[in-house]
């Protein structure tokens, strides 16, 4: 979501003056003197959030039954925070604990504009249509705004494939969140937001399925909880600090994040709809020392909640590679909360949470192998920090650095030349007549050269998360380098080996590209439309599934839509957050339950060609035999097709 | 009776008279309002506004 321009934040569009919210006086809800001509007269006493300041004056006198409820609903007390962090305190000193909850983590509440209206002010606001009233929520402009790093994420596949509900029913966030739930007032000593009896629960809609025809829910049910074998793995952000800057404002920094899946121990059965014994945790951004600015010493009884909570990730598909075999969970150590994964001053908080090797369910002796080949897989492609640290010294290696400048200068591996190719004339403007596409052979091979990279060097590529690296990747495969590889895991892959960066600059000097280019890794808009019909074809769309859905589109695209038959596997589903690539039998598991399999010929398209290349390099690397980059893409296809 | 009819008339012409304008002014309360002078204009807005900045602290990290 791109922030709006001050201007776009407050400009009243003429459709709002005919609907029934138009027809009351703007200083009915916000005050202030219109009669004054000059701005800071006409604006004073103007409140800008009435129904936040006060819900029943301005929305009440028509919604009453309704604001008589969600001025105490979770969007707008987040009532559950005290009762957490009550659970934590040292109760003398709740007075400046209560201060930084007020100051950092109630910033985020909001009232009836925030959903109906403005963009929330977490998310600094804005109109989201001409300040017309919206009975239903923008899914990418209001719930998102705010629950946008995690669910918003999930949801349409920045990370992971997304969720089905979005991706084969078109849902976005209301029909299962609905006004019931949202409107709903909590209770001040709510448990947790678990247990607002209007919350949305999968068997809301998903009834009875215990006594349907899928073995595995039979088995399962009342064991786990549905997202244990239905979500992909989440984001779980770690240790979380506030504080005020030297201008007195507000800040919170979170120190860590990071990807992963673990199952625990239900530590709370009694929670509605909560009778299972396994449940999905995701790690909350505390720690003992998080609101030191505000008082040392606040959290003396950080062990009686878990930090490791319940968690319902918001990228649910039917098919998980977790559930793909009874043996990738039983027995999967690492897919449980271990005594291991914690810090000391979490182990008393988490101890029910655990699941000790004693309860660790144990792996079926007779249980049907998955088997994945992945004979085919061209290992070379891919390389980890320590071989790259091994062999940083021989004579042909070139490291590539494809992050932009102020990374690169902030740290980056000794020797690697900085080549990021989105700022480079590998690809036409956004202006040209075909924006994005890849330039002459020519041209590419003389940039190439001028980076000191030649066709036979081997050459090793990395960025912050694999976006940039495996797009260049593949240009240099298409320009004719055979001995091309991604680092895994970046730059900070690299960290986590323990290996330092540098900040000195380096350059090559120029010489020769001199590589045979390979034409038939691209494919034109007449190729694709020619393909699109045949047999063993795929056309893969690496975008989001917003832009499936046409909830968006690309700046430079006619319109918004996709490639008829084309199947959608966002390009975060390939990727582990921080960069790593997924195994590579998870990745060919995944891709064959979307019908996408070696012995098809598969044509990667995106929005501009970017991501569309970096899934040719990952299917490359899983020795598909023929791949293709449909280079002019969505944007190229909409102005034509 | 044909009197008290047209006496019962007259009160609802006037009745209606009334409610036409309260309505007229209650239907043009926003447009009417001082308010949309400026908010219904881009270009006023971009004037006014050039040079506003978000304020959040430069130590603000991750998201929602």
């Amino acid at each position: 979501m791109a922030p709006l321009e001050p201007q776009e934040k407050v400009l009243v569009s003429r459709d709002f003056l005919s609907t029934t919210h138009g027809e009351i006086a703007c200083e009915s809800c916000h005050g202030g003197a219109p009669a004054n001509t000059d701005k800071a007269s006409a604006h004073a006493g103007m409140d800008p959030h009435p129904s936040i300041n006060n819900p029943q004056k301005a929305c009440g006198e028509c919604h009453g039954e309704i604001v008589a409820t969600a001025k105490d609903s979770l969007h707008a007390t987040l009532s559950t925070f005290p009762t957490v962090l009550k659970s934590r305190a040292n109760m003398e000193n709740w007075g400046q604990i209560d201060e930084a909850r007020k100051n950092h983590c109630a910033g985020c509440h909001t009232s009836c504009g925030g959903c109906h209206v403005s963009r929330p002010k977490f998310a600094r606001k804005g109109f989201v249509k001409g300040h017309v009233f919206q009975k239903r929520s923008d899914p990418l402009n209001q719930c998102t705004a705010c629950h946008g790093s995690r669910v918003g994420n999930e949801f349409y596949g920045q990370r992971g494939q997304g969720d089905v509900h979005a991706a084969k029913a078109g849902m976005d966030c209301v029909p299962c969140h609905q006004a019931g739930e949202m409107d709903a007032a909590a209770p001040i000593d709510l448990k947790g937001r678990y247990y607002l009896k209007e919350m949305a629960r999968c068997t809301d809609c998903h009834k009875d399925l215990q006594y349907g025809s899928v073995r595995d829910h039979a088995i399962h049910i009342g064991k786990v909880q549905c997202q244990v074998c239905h979500s992909q793995t989440y984001v779980n952000c770690y240790s979380c600090h506030v504080g005020k800057d030297s201008d007195g404002m507000a800040f919170f920094q979170n120190r860590r994040e990071g990807e992963s899946m673990k199952i625990g121990r239900n530590d709370d059965e009694k929670a509605p709809g909560a009778g299972y014994r396994y449940m999905l945790v995701r790690h909350v951004p505390s720690d003992p020392g998080m609101f030191d600015f505000y008082g040392k010493g606040g959290f003396t009884n950080f062990g009686n909640t878990p930090t490791w909570k319940r968690a319902s990730p918001h990228n649910i598909r039917r098919r998980t590679w977790q559930a793909a075999n009874c043996n990738n969970c039983h027995g999967n150590r690492g897919l449980f909360l271990a005594d291991a994964d914690l810090l000391d001053y979490e182990k008393e908080a988490n101890r029910k949470v655990v699941v000790s090797d004693e309860i660790l369910p144990k792996a079926l002796e007779k249980t049907q192998k998955l088997v994945i080949d992945t004979g085919k897989v061209r290992k070379s492609m891919v390389v980890d920090a320590r071989w790259l640290h091994d062999n940083l010294k021989e004579r042909n290696l070139v490291v590539i650095d494809a992050r932009d400048r102020a990374a690169y200068e902030k740290g980056h591996i000794e020797g690697a030349i900085r080549f990021n190719p989105l700022e480079s004339d590998l690809r036409s403007g956004e202006d040209a007549e075909k924006p994005f596409v890849l330039a002459p052979h020519k041209k590419v091979a003389e940039i190439l050269g001028s980076k000191g990279i030649a066709a036979d060097d081997h050459i090793v590529v990395y960025d912050r998360n694999g976006i940039f690296a495996g797009s260049l990747l593949a240009v240099l495969s298409w320009a004719g380098a055979d001995n091309v590889s991604y680092l895994n895991g970046g730059i900070e892959g690299w960290h986590d080996a323990g290996f330092h960066t540098s900040t000195g600059s380096s350059t090559r000097k120029a010489r020769p590209f001199t590589g045979t280019v390979r034409p038939e890794f691209v494919a034109d808009s007449d190729t694709v439309a020619g393909l699109l019909e045949k047999r063993g074809v795929v056309v893969l769309d690496n975008r989001l599934i917003d832009r499936t859905l046409g909830m968006t589109k690309h700046e430079k695209a006619s319109r918004a839509g996709f490639i008829p038959g084309s199947i959608n596997v966002p390009l975060g589903a390939l990727y582990m957050e921080n960069g790593f690539l997924k195994t590579p039998a998870e990745l060919l598991w995944m891709l064959g339950t979307h019908g996408i399999t070696p012995d098809k010929t598969v044509i990667t398209t995106c929005d501009t060609g970017i991501a569309a290349a970096d899934a040719f390099f990952i299917l490359r690397y899983l020795g598909f035999p023929d791949v293709r980059v449909y280079d002019e893409a969505w944007v190229g296809w909409s102005r034509t097709r | 009776m044909k009197r008290s009819t047209r006496s019962h008339n007259a009160v609802l012409a006037a009745l209606a008279g009334l409610l036409a304008v309260g309505l007229a002014s209650t239907v043009l309360a926003a447009e009417r309002s001082g308010c949309v002078t400026c908010h219904l204009d881009k270009a006023m807005l971009v004037k006014n506004l050039s040079g506003a900045k978000a304020r959040t602290s430069a130590m603000q990290s991750g998201s929602g």
